[in-house]
C-alpha cells in the first residue's frame, strides 16, 4: 500500500509537470497582422503600368454592405497608402473621368471585411477560398457594384480584412451604363491585409501603413523597375 | 490523468523487481523539427517503468512528453498561391511510448547504464498567424537510444541522470522528427 502510494505520488509530480507542457506564447496585437498577397501567374504585368484608384471603400459587415461615402482619416490613409505604394512601384496614376471613361489599365479596388469571427479556425486558410473574389462589379464611374455577401461565421471577436484588389481593365470593353453591367474584369493581383479591431485609431493607421507597404513589398509582379523600392 | 494514477497498483502488482522513475527531461529540437521549431525546452517529463531481468538487464517502458515552440518574426511563406507574412507561432508536441530494455554497468549503488526504447510516437504541430491556426499531427515509429548513470540514495529510491536522444522516423509526408534531451529522474524501487 505505501509504494503504491508512492507511485501514486510520482504520477502526481508527472502529471503537474505535463501540465506545464503546453505553453502559449504571449502575442501582442500587432503580432496577429498578416499580409497576405496573390496574383494570375499568367497576367502579362509589364504590359500595365497605369492604375484608376476607386475613391470609396465597400465595407462588408455581418449586418451587410455599405459604402462610405466620405472617407475617415483612416480610410483616407488607406486610399493614401496604397495610391502611395503603387507610385513608388512605378506605376503612373489616371484619375481622369470623362466620359464616364478611365484610360488605365487597371483599377484599383478597396474593401474592408469586418466580422466577429471565433478564434482560430482549425483549418485557416480555407476562410480565403470561402472568399468570393469574382463578386466585383467595376467601380468604375457611373457603374453600380451589387456584392453579393459572403457567408461565414459571424461569432466571436472582431476581425478586420483590408483587401485591394488590381482588376485588369485593359482589354475591358465597358457596357453601356444602362445595360446590365454583368462585366468581371480579372483580378490580376490581390494584397490582404488582415488583423484583429483593436487598439487606438493611431495605432490601427500605424499597423496599416506597415502592412499595407508589405504587400507590396512581398509583391515583385508589381515593381516596374524605375526607381529604387 | 486518473488512468494514469489508477495504473499505479498495476504496474507493482505485475513485476516484482521493479523501478518506476519519472524524468524532468528538458531537450533540444533537432532536424526538421528544428526546422520548424528551433528550442532549447525545458517543457519535458518521462515516465518509465524498469523491471530488472537480472542484475544488469532490464526492461519495460516509457512515456514522454516534449514540447519545443518558436516564435518566428516576419517570415514569408506560401500556401497554396498565397504567400503570407507575419509573427507565426509554431509549436511541436511530441509523445513517444516505447517498450525499452536497458544493460547496466557497475554496483547496484551506482550503475552506468545504456538503453534503447522501440516504439511509436504521436507528434503534433501547430502554426499559428494571425487568427488562423493550421494543425497537423502523425504517429510515427520512433527509436530512442539512451545513456545515464543511477544511484541508489536509500533503499526504496533512486535517483538518475541520462541524456536520450529520440528520433521519430517520417511517415506518410509527415517529416522525422529528433530531439537530445537530458532526462533527470527520480525513482522509487
Amino acid at each position: 500500500m505505501k509504494r503504491i502510494i508512492q507511485v501514486q505520488g510520482l504520477l502526481l509530480i508527472l502529471i503537474l509537470v505535463l501540465n506545464s507542457c503546453t505553453p502559449e506564447f504571449d502575442s501582442t496585437v500587432e503580432e496577429h497582422d498578416l499580409a497576405i498577397t496573390t496574383y494570375d501567374k499568367a497576367a502579362n504585368f509589364s504590359q500595365l503600368s497605369t492604375f484608376y484608384l476607386q475613391d470609396t471603400i465597400v465595407y462588408i459587415k455581418d449586418d451587410g454592405i455599405t459604402i462610405q461615402e466620405e472617407n475617415s482619416a483612416t480610410e483616407q490613409l488607406i486610399l493614401d497608402q496604397v495610391r502611395q505604394n503603387l507610385l513608388e512601384f512605378g506605376w503612373k496614376e489616371v484619375s481622369d473621368t470623362t466620359n464616364e471613361d478611365v484610360q488605365a489599365d487597371v483599377a484599383i479596388m478597396v474593401s474592408i471585411l469586418q466580422a466577429d469571427i471565433y478564434y482560430y479556425y482549425t483549418y485557416w486558410w480555407d476562410w480565403y477560398y470561402w472568399y468570393p473574389w469574382d463578386w466585383w462589379y467595376p467601380g468604375y464611374p457611373s457603374y453600380p457594384w451589387y456584392p453579393s455577401y459572403p457567408s461565414y461565421p459571424v461569432y466571436g471577436y472582431r476581425i478586420g480584412s483590408l483587401m485591394i484588389d488590381m482588376l485588369n481593365m485593359k482589354d475591358v470593353v465597358l457596357p453601356p451604363v444602362e445595360d446590365h453591367p454583368s462585366i468581371r474584369p480579372p483580378i490580376v493581383w490581390s494584397g490582404i491585409v488582415n488583423g484583429i479591431l483593436a487598439g487606438s485609431e493611431k495605432n490601427i493607421q500605424n499597423r496599416l501603413t506597415k502592412q499595407i507597404k508589405q504587400v507590396f513589398v512581398q509583391s515583385e509582379a508589381l515593381y516596374k523597375g524605375t526607381i529604387d523600392k | 490523468m486518473i488512468i494514469l494514477l489508477g495504473l499505479a497498483p498495476f504496474v507493482l502488482r505485475a513485476q516484482l523487481e521493479t523501478v518506476v522513475k519519472i524524468n524532468y527531461f528538458p531537450a533540444l529540437s533537432l532536424g526538421k523539427t528544428a526546422d520548424f521549431t528551433k528550442n532549447v525546452s525545458p517543457r519535458g517529463a518521462e515516465f518509465e517503468v524498469n523491471s530488472y531481468l537480472t542484475q544488469d538487464l532490464s526492461i519495460g517502458f516509457s512515456a514522454g512528453w516534449n514540447v519545443f515552440r518558436e516564435k518566428v518574426v516576419g517570415e514569408s511563406f506560401e500556401y497554396k498561391d498565397l504567400l503570407i507574412t507575419g509573427t507565426q507561432f509554431r509549436y511541436t508536441n511530441i509523445v513517444p511510448l516505447n517498450l525499452t530494455a536497458k544493460k547496466y554497468f557497475g554496483s547496484a549503488e551506482r550503475s552506468p547504464f545504456i538503453g534503447i526504447g522501440l516504439g511509436t510516437s504521436y507528434t503534433r504541430q501547430r502554426l499559428d498567424a494571425g487568427i488562423f491556426s493550421s494543425i497537423d499531427d502523425k504517429w510515427q515509429f520512433n527509436l530512442s537510444p539512451e545513456a545515464g548513470i543511477q544511484r541508489l540514495v536509500s533503499p526504496d529510491l533512486m535517483i538518475s541522470l541520462k541524456i536520450k536522444y529520440s528520433y521519430s522516423f517520417e511517415a506518410a509526408g509527415f517529416p522525422s522528427m529528433s530531439y537530445l534531451g537530458i532526462g533527470m529522474g527520480i525513482g522509487i524501487l
